[in-house]
Parts: C-alpha cells; structure tokens; sequence
C-alpha cells in the first residue's frame, strides 16, 4: 500500500522570488495511521505544510500526493482544525458540529444522529443547545473536533489547535485526542510549539527549519498514552532530547 | 435604586433639569422682547392641544413617506451589497460613484427630483432613499466582505459551494454590520422625509408631512406649535430608531457579545 501523504521537492514563495522561501524542497513519507506533529521555531513553515496538505494553497513547485491522488484542492477526506475553534457564533453546537455534513447535503436526520454520538464521544453532549459563548476554551475545541469528525476524514490536519489553552485543560485534551484516534485510526498532522505535547501526541516528530526538515524522529513510546506516560523517564528523556535539538537549530 | 431602574431614572432627571434651565433662560437671560422666540414648556404643551389634529395628520404622512424610503434603501443596499461584496472590480467600478451620489447635497437634488417625479409623496420617498441608503449599503458591503479568514477556510474544506458560503457564512457574519448601517439609515429616514416635505411640499395625497407643516407655521410666526413639530419630529426619529434598536436586539440577542450581560 503506497504512503498515505507524499510530498516530492516542495516549495512554497510568498511574494517575489527574490525572498526566501517559506517552504525549500520539502519532501517526506506519512504512512496510514502514523500522528505527525511538526515543530520549529515561528516562521519555519509549519503552518504552511499544512495549509498545502489541506489544499487551502498550492505549493509554487514540487508534488504533493495524497492517497496517490495530487493534492490540489480541499476534500471531504481531510479535515482542518484551526487554532481557534472556528464555531459560528450564530449556531448553537448541535448546528456547528453538522455543519459540514449540512455543506454535504446530508440529511437532517442521519445529520442529528451521527453529531450526536460525536458530540458525547467528546463529553459535549449535554452543551449541544448551547451558544459558542456560553462555552469554555475547551469546550468549544471539542466541538471543533467533533466537527472535524463528522465527515471520518482520513487525514486530520491541527494546527496549533490547544495553543490559547491552559496546561491542564491542554492535557485532557490531548488525552481525549488520542482515546478518539484509537475508535478511528484517522492520519493527523498536529503543528505545535510544545515539545512535550508533541511527543504525548506523537508516533513521529519532523523538526522544521527554514523551510526544511532537519529532523526526522521517531516517538517509540507505548500507546495507550495517559497522564503516567508523562510521569515516565522515558517520556523526559525524549522531551530534554528534543528540547536539546530545538535549540541548536535555533540558535543564530 | 436597581441598575435598570437608574437607567430609566436619570434620563427623566436630565429632562426635568433641562426644563427647569430652559425655564431660567426665559426668565433671566432673555430679554423680554425677544422671550417669544423661546416659549414656556406650557405654551407648548397647549400648542401641542391645539394643532394635534393637524399634527397627527402631517406625522402620519412623514412617517409614511419615512417608512417607504427606508424600506426601499433596505431592500437596496441589501441586493447592492451582495453584488458589491461578489467582487474587487465591482466594488473598484462602483464605489466612486455611490460616494458621489452621498456626497451631492439633497438640497441641490431634491428641485431635479421634484422636476422629474412631481411634488408629494413620490418625491419624498425618493429624497428619504437618497439620504438613508448610503450607510447602508456600506456597512451591509463592509459586513460581508469581513467574514473571518479562519471560517471561509473552513467552508472551503468544507467544500461549500459559493451560495453555501454567502447563506450559511457571510450573511449571518454581515448582520451585525447591517444592523449598524440600519441604525444610522433609521435616524436619517425620517430627516429625509421632513427634508423632502419642504422641498416637495404636499405629500401623500395633499396632506401635508412634518415638514411642511413647520414651513407654514414659520411663516405664520406660530413659533409654540413650530416646537411642538419639532418635538413631534424627534418622537418619530426615535419610534424609528427604537424599532431598529429592538429589530437589531431581537435578531442578535442570542449570540452577539454586544447584547451579553456586562460586568460592570
């Protein structure tokens, strides 16, 4: 079975062509079922990969496959999870979590009933009449997860998506992630600034540079993943190696 | 005393001290000659007795002219700023020329517009139109151009269809916007209307509006029942403006951060 995401010497130009690239002939393997998160210094075009993995812009060269098919426009088979929740602050959550199954022209019913298993899969259920003002940060990062779901994307692209919350609610949620990737072996993509959470996260992490992976690192951890995970040495080990790494290429 | 009932409260207080200054004024600072150019708020209130047939007649026939030029620049700006919003080039063709048309002063327009419509209500319908649609159409162009980046993204992922995106994204996100635009078009409608009653004279099948009404007691010298239209014109500012208010809060409540409980 061929990888599920190929990208073959992409470049990414903002601009004029006499500026650096944001993105310098990238190219990388993600196999079915693999959790990616990138990493790197702001700038490095972290969130530029996903952006082109999602087909919300074209990359200036190279190739881009997903499912051995050129990614060049957006799919119902990839879902984005921005950094803040995107709810529509007019519908309640029932309404923004059905959505893109409304967008689809799936009806009302089969709509209803597969949000609300959705919506109790991430302990939202009895927010659904809700307003996305009356919810919490969290809160409403799970209904953009829930809504993610909705469409059973094969690739899940996130990025930066727990960055504005607190430590603890970031944990959970990061706990909650991965209950959910064990019932749906969805591919994802998670762009962030925490090392720690990235390697909790992460079957693999690519530490970016310039436009370029300098890093390729697998996370060999067990899963299921949970708080003791964190507590492990093993996990410190590779959270101080990865620091370690981060640094050096960011230093000038 | 609660909040609600303060808020209700000081705006009567600031009334009541502003008759009393009034009140002063004409005792005190105006010399004795000149005290009918400032009535006593009883004279007026007589005046208001005395002419409310025709008062009432002439309110009814502003309100109507008000009514039906605002109507006609909701449903308008509305189609003009979904066309607006389609795109750059339109808005680059068209803009200049709307800013022009805001910019040419009514007064100048209202003796074209008489020459080619008649005088009455035509006349004053379309003079209302001229002054209240041009913030409308600019909030109403501004509102859906400004949808959020994050959320047109996730239409697009969510590969909607172009009327998907303006149903289901940008006309909601528009209608803080438009209800901001109808705010201002709401104060100036009935402006327009009593504008258009003077320049236009009769309106409405020869009844006379506000503005009208207020030309001829000026001629007369009928200076108690010329404030007794102006306070009539205020009321009927604010029973437009009031139902926007209320239009804007009934349509907004459940979800605008502007109509949440604040803390202080």
């Amino acid at each position: 079975m061929p990888p599920l995401v190929e990208l073959h010497s992409v470049t990414k130009r903002f601009g004029h062509d006499s500026r650096p690239p944001v993105l310098d002939g990238l190219s990388f393997h993600a196999e079915r079922g693999e959790f990616i998160s990138l990493i790197g210094a702001s700038g490095c075009g972290k969130s530029t990969v996903l952006r082109l993995l999602a087909g919300l812009a074209p990359p200036t060269s190279g190739r881009i496959l997903i499912d051995n098919q050129p990614a060049t426009t957006t799919s119902a088979e990839r879902a984005f999870i921005f950094q803040d929740a995107t709810l529509l602050p007019w519908l309640t959550v029932q309404k923004n979590a059905e959505l893109l199954l409304k967008l689809r022209g799936t009806p009302a019913t089969r709509r209803r009933e597969l949000v609300a298993q959705l919506l109790a899969l991430a302990r939202i259920g009895h927010l659904a009449d809700r307003y996305p003002r009356q919810l919490s940060g969290g809160e409403k990062m799970r209904v953009s997860l829930a809504r993610a779901l909705t469409l059973e994307p094969a690739l899940l692209l996130l990025d930066e998506p727990f960055a504005a919350l607190d430590e603890l609610t970031r944990e959970h949620l990061n706990e909650e992630l991965l209950a959910l990737r064990e019932r749906r072996r969805w591919t994802a993509f998670f762009v962030t600034h925490s090392v720690a959470e990235a390697v909790f996260l992460s079957t693999r992490i690519l530490i970016l540079s310039a436009g370029r992976i300098i890093h390729d690192l697998p996370i060999d951890l067990p899963f299921p993943r949970n708080t003791g995970t964190r507590e492990q040495p093993a996990f410190h080990q590779r959270v101080a190696g990865i620091s370690r790494l981060l640094r050096t290429a960011s230093a000038p | 005393m609660n909040r609600r009932a303060l808020t209700l409260a000081l705006p009567v207080f600031t009334g009541l001290a502003l008759i009393a200054l009034w009140s002063i004024a004409r005792a005190w600072i105006i010399s004795a000659d000149q005290r009918f150019l400032l009535p006593a708020p009883g004279t007026i209130a007589r005046a208001f007795v005395e002419h409310a047939p025709e008062l009432g007649a002439a309110t009814l026939a502003t309100a109507l002219g008000a009514f039906l030029g605002f109507a006609l620049a909701v449903v308008f700006s509305v189609v003009l700023g979904l066309t607006l919003s389609l795109s750059l080039s339109i808005r680059a063709s068209l803009y200049p020329w709307l800013m022009a048309l805001q910019l040419t002063p009514i007064i100048v327009l209202a003796p074209i517009l008489i020459l080619w419509v008649g005088a009455g209500l035509k006349s004053v319908v379309i003079i209302t139109f001229l002054i209240s649609f041009f913030p409308l159409v600019v909030n109403t162009t501004q509102g859906l151009v400004s949808a959020d980046r994050n959320l047109i993204d996730l239409f697009r992922m969510g590969r909607a269809t172009r009327l998907q995106e303006i149903i289901h994204l940008r006309i909601p996100a528009a209608l803080p916007y438009f209800f901001t635009g109808l705010r201002i078009a709401a104060t100036l409608a009935p402006i327009g209307a009593i504008t258009g009653d003077v320049y236009a004279g009769t309106s409405a099948g020869g009844q006379g509006g506000l503005g009208f009404l207020s030309v001829i007691y000026s001629a007369r010298l009928q200076i108690p029942a010329l404030y007794a239209t102006a306070i009539v014109s205020c009321l009927l500012g604010f029973v437009f403006a009031g139902s926007v208010v209320w239009l804007s809060w009934l349509s907004l409540r459940r979800w605008h951060d502007a109509y949440q409980p604040k803390d202080t």
